[in-house]
């Protein structure tokens, strides 16, 4: 709808007429420490510690050389090797004689239990190249392209709000013979992925664009099966008597903190929200980036994370069995 | 719908006596004006006179359910007046004396032609001054305001479009928030907490176009009804003030109208008898843009190869009106306002290959207002009068979003269909009878009762998704939140002595929702001391509550701002406010002035949390709310000049707000965002001739506060796992912690009259001084493309023009 969303803009530019100049704001600022880790259930975690400048400053280098970083998980100070678990509330203070303190704390999030994905490939076409290769080993291979259909059961927790996000990649166990094309996943399939999008946006037609987020606020203690759709999809697979390796898609869930979500909600109003369009033109209330550092700069998040697979091993070796009789 | 309006004939035919024009008016050496109010709220007739005319006279009389004819005759009796009843008007001239005296009041009164009714031009030699509103002095109102459909006409506007809440930006305390926008602010309170009513029944979306006009169409306007200091009893449900726009009734004599053509909307309206006993009046306002873009698409569509576009927006406004007299003690009416505004957009691929992508995209977005009454005023005694009313008051806004995407290759063909819909509404039903009394000559007391029905659903979306064979719905839906409200009021007027008047009352109300009770009790009381006729000193007190708030997440007035009823653990907004002033008005009225003080105190407001992203579903959105305490106080002076060729205001106002919550700015005191310290308003029009008046308004304001986020920091990407790419993310500020230039600007309008109408020409921000709206985080256009902060400015000069035909 990408006329509704220029709606506004194009409105907001006959209006303002191009008036902008630019100025110099009389206003004190003082920098203040800024945070930034993520927190993975299981592994080790590095603490960014950086300072705030102003915006129109010409300097670059916001590094911090002084700062002094402790860290409390369940209010015990931990080291650098400490391994955060499931359940942990983790606090951080940064102390600097420049820029004074700053402490953020987080829970790291249970993680949440999936069923194994239901899944189901549909091949929109296929074909046979040959004669590939330098001449001295030619060899020709099979090519599909076909769009995988997956559900996938996430079951909430009752206890607390939870959020969480949804990823995936590829896996490939075998060598040059095999390989595959993860296409692309249809976000608008899944309506869940687009329960952030307020109706001022949806007026303006925002979409979801990759968000995958979402919290258990329409499913709290219960199951909700994610619906995905990847299009697009493709393997190539050499014309060899080697049997495939396994192959495919690894989906992972992550249980995120409030921190986390919030955050990233932040960054999808920055590039597809209307309200910091707004914000910028008087027409609205300016917006600050999401932050739960005492100081207003930085993110302390936390996940943990499951993951699961859709091993496509078996459609892979079918399809070309299939293609071979023919 | 069928049932209102079965409900409203019936109401209308129910077998009431009526009564014609007839007034009950006790006066005993009053000024005249001051007695022409009274018969002007009785009877809905305008006083139309010279300026002069009055000078020195007042007027005893002693009626009691006489015909209006009658009772204006006991009162200009031996005064050298004489008066014409003409449709709605009551003409007031000197009574001929000789030709010379005649030829002289002529010449004098030819240039202070100020109102033009439809009898414009046979009137146009010998009046006219209309002075609804209370003289200054007289009355024990505090911040009260009686404006004509004239004075809105005659304000300059953006446009052209004469709209009711601009015109009242120009008097002082009341801010416009964000330039172009209707907003109102008064004396530091948010948009929210006005209440707007047509015929006394709440209007909640009062403006078009995200607030570029207001949805009061000024050819249905009488007078409009403006309270904000000392409120009467009678009003209650908001914070900062309320707004009576009063509806014309039907010309009695001959069907008349006007027909209107602006650059952005054209207006048509008719009135005129049916039968002896019945009136009807009907209106109706759209605009062009729908018109004017037909030509633009049709040049980018035929240079897109790839898609079409679709584009269509309109408002319209449509009014109606019957008045009907069945006896002689009571009068009937019933009327209609339907306001809507549309906005359909798509898009559609054009192409006509046989294989390949295929898209259908379309946007439906619509809302307004829907407001129909019934009801019947009865004289139970000659003392004692009666309105018994029933209403219904409808917000609707909705969208709709369908989208059909197609892939068609040899292989496989898949259809994609997305729907998306979203509904907003609050319906109430409104039953109410008020009682108007007199008990003894020198005492008005008003009571009455009311019972409303809220109904809010503000936000119930669907959405369903079809993939070839596949359907997924989904719909995320809030509650309806119904709510019942009950209302009582009384008050009493009564004038203790030639110098001393007070007005004292109590406003009682039940909010009742999801199981719980709010009440409220509002104390109101002014006083009035008169030292000398033209001199008076005033003080009020008033308390006010809402139960009732807009959530909002723009200062535009959009379809997606909801209203919604207290809920969870909010509770009732409420004001107290003490206000005292000093006024003066010279003995033959023409000119008045005016110097008033307040102090305002605001409790359990309503804000978002510093995290105001608004996400739904409403229970969510309720829990990101949070509540607090404001204050506000100021001096408005006011110079007011009413009658000869140059008439007009000039006002300035010295103001403070702050707000309050613990859940925002880190539980600090921080100025509200129209924290105007200074404001200057001039209102001035100037009668050239009988056929050209020119009109000007300038304004002037310290700028409005502004949150500007001077600071950055580096923040993760989350798209590539929580990398470190030197994102630059805007750092929470103090809130309002920055001010804004200061705001001036000049609006003109001409009017110029012919036989047949008038024609209009108006220019918005006749200097062409763009004022900054707000500050934005940009770069330089020029290398090295640093960062800057940018002045963001906003509406160059506008001229418009329009033509009225008037039959």
């Amino acid at each position: 709808m990408a006329i509704l969303k220029h709606i506004i803009p194009i409105a907001i530019a006959a209006l303002t007429a191009s008036c902008y100049e630019d100025f110099t704001p009389k206003v004190d600022t003082q920098p203040v420490l800024c945070i930034n880790a993520l927190i993975t259930a299981g592994e080790t975690f590095d603490v960014h510690v950086s300072r705030t400048w102003r915006y129109d400053a010409p300097e670059t280098d916001h590094s911090v050389n002084d700062a002094n970083v402790i860290i409390y998980a369940n209010g015990n100070p931990v080291g650098r090797d400490y391994i955060a678990c499931q359940g942990d509330e983790i606090r951080i203070i940064v102390t600097s004689p420049t820029y004074g303190e700053a402490e953020a704390t987080v829970t790291v999030p249970r993680a949440v239990q999936v069923d194994q994905p239901e899944w189901v490939t549909t091949v929109t076409s296929t074909w046979t190249g040959e004669d590939f290769g330098d001449g001295d080993s030619e060899w020709s291979a099979h090519f599909c392209h076909f769009t995988l259909d997956a559900t996938l059961n996430v079951h909430d927790s009752a206890d607390t709000p939870d959020y969480y996000r949804f990823s995936f990649d590829t896996y490939n166990d075998n060598d040059w013979s095999c390989d595959i094309i993860q296409g692309t996943l249809q976000y608008k399939q899944e309506p869940i992925f687009s329960e952030h999008i307020g109706q001022l946006e949806s007026v303006m037609g925002a979409e979801t664009d990759g968000f995958s987020l979402f919290s258990d606020r329409q499913f709290p203690g219960s199951r909700y099966p994610l619906h995905l759709q990847w299009r697009e999809m493709s393997w190539m697979a050499h014309d060899t008597s080697e049997a495939i390796a396994p192959i495919g898609l690894r989906l992972s869930i992550a249980s995120v903190s409030e921190s986390y979500y919030k955050y990233a909600l932040f960054c999808w109003h920055t590039y597809n929200g209307i309200l910091i369009d707004l914000g910028d033109t008087g027409f609205g209330e300016p917006l600050w980036a999401y932050s739960n550092v005492s100081t207003g700069a930085g993110i302390v998040a936390a996940q943990a994370v499951t993951s699961c697979t859709i091993d496509l091993k078996d459609f892979i070796t079918q399809t070309i069995n299939h293609k071979s009789r023919q | 719908m069928r049932r209102i309006f079965a409900c409203l004939t019936l109401m209308l035919f129910l077998g009431f006596t009526c009564a014609a024009q007839k007034v009950t008016v006790h006066a005993t050496d009053e000024p005249a004006a001051g007695v022409f109010r009274r018969i002007m709220e009785q009877s809905g007739m305008n006083f139309v006179y010279s300026s002069d005319i009055l000078d020195g006279i007042n007027v005893s009389v002693n009626a009691r359910n006489l015909e209006l004819k009658k009772v204006l005759g006991m009162m200009f009796h031996g005064t050298g007046i004489s008066f014409r009843i003409k449709g709605n008007n009551v003409m007031l001239t000197r009574k001929k004396k000789s030709p010379s005296k005649l030829k002289s009041r002529q010449k004098q009164t030819a240039a202070a032609v100020r109102v033009p009714s439809p009898d414009a031009t046979m009137l146009r030699e010998i009046v006219v001054t209309s002075r609804l509103e209370s003289p200054a002095v007289e009355s024990s109102e505090i911040g009260a305001r009686k404006i004509t459909a004239e004075e809105v006409r005659n304000a300059p506007a953006l446009f052209g479009e004469a709209d009711v809440i601009k015109t009242l930006h120009l008097q002082p305390g009341i801010s416009e928030g964000t330039e172009g926008m209707a907003g109102m602010h008064v004396h530091g309170g948010a948009s929210d907490e006005n209440l707007y009513m047509l015929d006394n029944v709440p209007i909640y979306q009062v403006n078009h176009f995200a607030g570029l006009f207001s949805a009061f169409n000024t050819d249905m306007i009488r007078y409009i009804d403006f309270f904000h200091s000392s409120v009467p009893a009678k009003y209650d449900g908001r914070l900062s003030s309320f707004l009576d726009v009063r509806t014309k009734n039907g010309s009695s004599e001959g069907h008349h109208g006007t027909g209107r053509l602006g650059l952005t909307s054209g207006a048509f309206n008719i009135s005129g008898p049916i039968g002896k006993r019945t009136t009807y009046i009907a209106a109706i306002r759209r605009s062009w843009f729908d018109v004017l873009t037909i030509p633009a698409l049709a040049i980018i569509n035929s240079k897109s190869d790839d898609e079409d576009v679709r584009l269509r927006y309109y408002f319209m406004d449509l009014n109606g009106k019957v008045t009907h007299r069945i006896t002689g003690r009571a009068t009937a009416f019933a009327s209609i306002y339907f306001g809507n505004d549309m906005l359909k957009s798509g898009t559609t691929d054009n192409t006509r290959s046989e294989y390949g992508y295929y898209e259908d995209e379309s946007f439906r977005l619509h809302w307004g207002n829907l407001v129909a009454q019934g009801g019947l005023n009865f004289r139970f005694r000659e003392e004692l009068t009666g309105e018994f009313t029933a209403a219904f008051t409808r917000f609707f806004s909705g969208y709709r979003h369908d989208n059909l995407y197609k892939e068609i290759f040899p292989d496989i063909s898949t259809t994609r269909r997305t729907e998306e819909h979203c509904a907003n509404d609050i319906n109430d039903w409104i039953f109410r009878a008020d009682f108007d009394w007199y008990p003894i000559e020198t005492s008005r007391v008003r009571f009455g009762v009311n019972y409303v029905r809220h109904s809010f659903q503000p936000g119930t979306t669907r959405r369903i998704y079809d993939f070839d064979d596949t359907r997924i719905e989904s719909s995320d839906s809030t509650h309806i939140y119904r709510a019942n409200e009950f209302n009582a009021y009384i008050e009493d007027d009564l004038a203790i002595s030639k110098h001393w008047r007070i007005n004292a009352g109590l406003h009682a109300s039940l909010f009742a929702i999801d199981g719980k009770t709010h009440w409220g009790v509002a104390p109101r009381a002014s006083v009035s001391y008169r030292p000398v006729d033209n001199w008076a000193v005033k003080a009020a007190y008033s308390r006010t509550s809402q139960y009732v708030h807009q959530l909002s997440q723009t200062y535009l007035s959009l379809p997606t701002d909801q209203w919604i009823p207290i809920a969870g653990n909010l509770k009732p907004q409420t004001a107290d406010k003490i206000a005292a002033g000093v006024y003066w008005q010279s003995e033959n009225s023409r000119f008045s002035a005016s110097a008033e003080g307040y102090y305002r105190w605001m409790h359990n407001l309503i804000d978002y949390c510093d995290e105001y992203y608004l996400r739904p579903p409403l229970e969510v959105w309720n829990s990101r709310l949070t509540s607090g305490r404001g204050t506000a106080k100021g001096i408005n002076i006011r110079f007011d000049k009413a009658t000869g060729r140059l008439t007009g205001h000039v006002a300035y106002s010295l103001a403070w707000t702050d707000r309050t919550f613990a859940e925002k700015n880190c539980g600090h005191t921080y100025p509200a965002r129209f924290d105007n310290r200074h404001t200057i308003n001039v209102a001035l029009g100037w009668d050239i001739n009988t056929r050209v008046r020119l009109n000007a308004a300038w304004t002037g304001h310290s700028g409005n506060r502004f949150t500007l986020l001077t600071q950055s920091w580096e923040g993760p990407d989350i798209e590539s796992g929580f990398q470190y790419r030197g994102e630059e993310l805007p750092l929470q500020a103090a809130v309002n912690n920055y001010q804004l230039p200061f705001y001036h600007r000049l609006d003109l309008s001409c009017t110029v009259r012919n036989r047949r109408g008038y024609w209009t020409f108006g220019l918005y921000n006749a200097y062409n001084h763009t004022n900054t709206i707000a500050v934005r985080r940009s770069y330089s256009k020029k290398p090295p493309y640093a960062p800057v902060f940018q002045r963001v400015k906003m509406l160059p000069i506008i001229p418009s023009v329009s033509y009225t035909w008037q039959f």
